[in-house]
């Protein structure tokens, strides 16, 4: 999972491991999202193109294709970049090396239960965001 | 230690001046191989079928090229408030997005 916020327009770019051919198509989650599919198969969400993300990402993150990981690694870089905090300081504050903390961030990441509890506590937003994953699920 | 992003293109649109950095397109090219070419930014930057300014995107502006029915290239430009532009990424599309026309080719065969 790759996921790049770019602040002067205000718009998060997440795209799934995929080496395939994307287009974007309109999504029906919100007018401010694009998703890109599989060119040849439209049904393969790639990614995903979110405008005003800093306003509406966040409070919206359930509505989107992900699994736990997913969630988990594009709710905890979008509150790192909207806090202006380095992938160092995450670490830090998480208590897992930097390279464990990168790889939480591309979705790579099995989660130990401290780790899990550490990011719920530190982050109480991502503990709601995950906790209404879980109940939807 | 922040990295410098190094200038690779500069593009002009209607007298904007429209930069390409290295970091964009790099972006750009990891997300879409194959797809997103230098020759197709810079066609679709100095030849564009539409121009919107974004709704949604803060200080966005979306550059289309028409390829083929229902199938847009389209290359997503940040204009700073001293006038410039950044290219920010490039993709392909199915639809056009809200916004206001900023341009319309017209006569489009």
């Amino acid at each position: 999972m790759n996921l790049k916020y770019m602040a002067e327009i205000d718009t998060l770019y997440i795209y799934f491991e995929s080496e395939t051919p994307k287009i974007m198509v309109l999504s029906n989650i919100d007018k401010r999202v694009g998703t890109f599919v599989d060119k040849k198969n439209r049904k393969i969400i790639c990614g995903y193109e979110v405008e005003g993300a800093s306003d509406f990402f966040l409070e919206n993150i359930n509505k989107f294709d992900f699994n736990l990981k997913q969630l988990i690694a594009a709710g905890i870089f979008f509150i790192r970049v909207l806090n202006g905090c380095s992938q160092e300081k995450m670490a830090t504050e998480l208590g897992v090396s930097l390279s464990s903390y990168k790889m939480i961030e591309k979705a790579e990441q099995n989660f130990t239960l401290d780790t899990f509890e550490s990011i719920n506590t530190k982050f109480p937003k991502m503990k709601k965001i995950v906790g209404e994953s879980l109940l939807a699920s | 230690m922040t990295k410098i992003k190094k200038l690779i293109k500069e593009y002009e649109f209607n007298g904007l001046r429209i930069k390409l950095y290295d970091e964009d397109f790099e972006h750009a090219l990891s997300a879409h191989p194959g797809e997103v070419t230098l020759d197709a930014i810079r066609n679709c930057i100095q030849q564009p079928d539409l121009v919107i300014r974004s709704v949604q995107g803060k200080n966005a502006c979306l550059f289309y090229e028409m390829k083929i029915q229902d199938e847009y290239f389209v290359v997503v430009v940040h204009v700073t408030e001293s006038g410039t532009g950044e290219i920010k990424t490039a993709y392909k599309t199915t639809y056009i997005k809200n916004g206001t026309v900023l341009f319309k080719k017209e006569n489009k065969k």
